[in-house]
């Protein structure tokens, strides 16, 4: 045996340690050449896009025919080729190296999930024999396996957003922020909570933190989401319920929560699965209860930052097939056609109110 | 809802993993992103070496059952951060501008725009 192996090195935060400090050392620098190579380089990938782009008259309209295309083009502009290779090399390389960390002691792992099934604070629900719609099966983010169908697709999850969000979101603060930001119905009364599309229940756990006397759930389709969102949440002592279901198909009462929210769940859903959502969680609402959407901007409000060649690549090559459609499919007037009424919109950036959805008292 | 209305999704690009490549010859995706795998690993070893130099420094001996459990306190992390950095410059500076400000928050656009 390695030396360095199979050694208990506990939790970093509420995330089970990796199985060696090698993959520790590995995963940031994976973080920091994403800072360094990625972020700090984009403004000069979307001039460069933008320009290559117009010279070939694709500048509008491009998704998702003119994917090829663009890729093709961007053969002739260096910059932009390392840019787009460099970002989809380090996605691969931190999945790969969280899956075969954790890999090590999968047993242990698929044994700890199923213990904590069964314990509290909290309770989790979930099918072995749910049937995923195909819309649901994408590998997202590029992780292997995406959110159904790898039984520890919850713990890659948590790792790899602590990879993606450069430590900033270390200790869920970003979540327990967004919570914290998270409007009320106009009443104010806040006893029934629901997260839904609420992965491994980073958000689920801040609203239950921000509302403590609420009754909380999670919702999620994929049950390495959901089994692994009660763990985490019971390790940290939080009562909150999850469980396995779809967010088109809520197994819910009408008229039974006060609050719902979706963060960042409707970028990674089509848009006939956003509509009927949207609809849903108007059904479970009481009259007078609030949806909060916590997403991307749509396009006519982008603040610019990126071209749609950026969008556009990530999309395809970092398994987000659904976010263009939603960003460009006007949400904003889907949600009153389903009976809310909007109460603020964010017209730049992500962190001002998100889309508050009033149903009407 | 009809799953039906749902079978153009199979179609977007994204719905399928790929293996997509940026340059004309495939090669230069592949050493570049073994260039960058090296990289990782070259620091792996650094990283490990600092960490036992430390513990040796500090307890005067290092099994590999410390080295795996020694957690940083958060000066020596920043050491450890700071060295990643350098060593991340001196080997893709050539890549980048380095006096590109961009940080982590701006690009996330999380403390900027907020209300």
């Amino acid at each position: 045996m390695l030396s360095n192996s199979m050694i208990n090195r506990g939790t970093r935060g509420n995330t089970p340690a990796l199985s060696s400090r090698s993959d520790e050392a590995f995963l940031d620098y994976v973080s920091d050449m994403r800072n360094d190579l990625m972020h700090s380089t984009h403004r000069q990938v979307e001039q460069q896009s933008a320009k290559a782009l117009a010279e070939k008259g694709l500048t509008e309209n491009l998704w998702p025919g003119e994917v090829d295309a663009m890729r093709q083009t961007m053969q002739a502009v260096p910059e932009v080729a390392t840019y787009l290779r460099v970002k989809r090399s380090l996605q691969e390389a931190y999945w790969q190296r969280i899956m075969d960390s954790y890999g090590m002691r999968e047993e242990e792992f698929l044994h700890m999930l199923e213990v904590s099934d069964s314990e509290g604070p909290g309770t989790v629900t979930w099918d072995p024999d749910f049937k995923y719609p195909d819309y649901a099966t994408v590998d997202i983010h590029i992780q292997p396996g995406g959110y159904t169908r790898q039984p520890l697709g919850g713990i890659h999850y948590d790792y790899g957003t602590k990879v993606f969000f450069g430590g900033l979101n270390d200790g869920d603060a970003l979540h327990a922020k967004m919570a914290g930001k998270t409007s009320l119905p106009l009443d104010g009364k806040v006893e029934r909570v629901m997260d839904i599309g609420c992965s491994i229940g980073q958000f689920t756990c801040a609203l239950k933190n921000r509302f403590p006397d609420a009754e909380v759930w999670g919702t999620d389709i994929g049950a390495p989401m959901v089994r692994y969102a009660h763990h985490r949440a019971a390790k940290q002592g939080i009562d909150v319920h999850f469980a396995q279901q779809a967010c088109e198909s809520l197994d819910f009462p009408d008229n039974h929560f006060d609050l719902v929210t979706a963060h960042l769940l409707f970028n990674e859903i089509p848009v006939p699965v956003i509509r009927q959502t949207i609809a849903e969680a108007f059904r479970v609402l009481r009259p007078g209860g609030t949806f909060v959407i916590w997403d991307f901007p749509s396009v006519a409000a982008d603040d610019g930052r990126f071209s749609g060649f950026i969008r556009y690549m990530d999309a395809a090559d970092n398994g987000e097939p659904y976010s263009c459609e939603f960003v460009e499919c006007d949400v904003e007037a889907i949600i009153p056609e389903q009976g809310f009424s909007l109460r603020y919109t964010d017209t730049e950036g992500l962190l001002r109110h998100g889309r508050v959805c009033d149903k009407p008292a | 809802m009809d799953r039906r209305a749902l079978d153009y999704v199979k179609d977007l690009p994204g719905y399928e993993r790929g293996h997509p490549h940026y340059f004309k010859d495939p090669m230069i995706d592949h050493l570049l992103e073994i260039v960058m795998m090296l990289g990782g690993e070259l620091w792996v070893e650094r990283d490990r070496r600092l960490i036992a130099e430390r513990i040796m420094a500090t307890e005067g001996s290092v099994t590999p059952e410390r080295l795996e459990q020694f957690q940083p306190d958060e000066e020596f992390a920043k050491e450890l951060a700071a060295a990643r950095k350098q060593f991340t410059q001196r080997v893709f500076g050539c890549l980048y501008e380095k006096d590109d400000t961009t940080d982590v928050n701006e690009f996330f656009n999380v403390i900027g725009k907020e209300g």
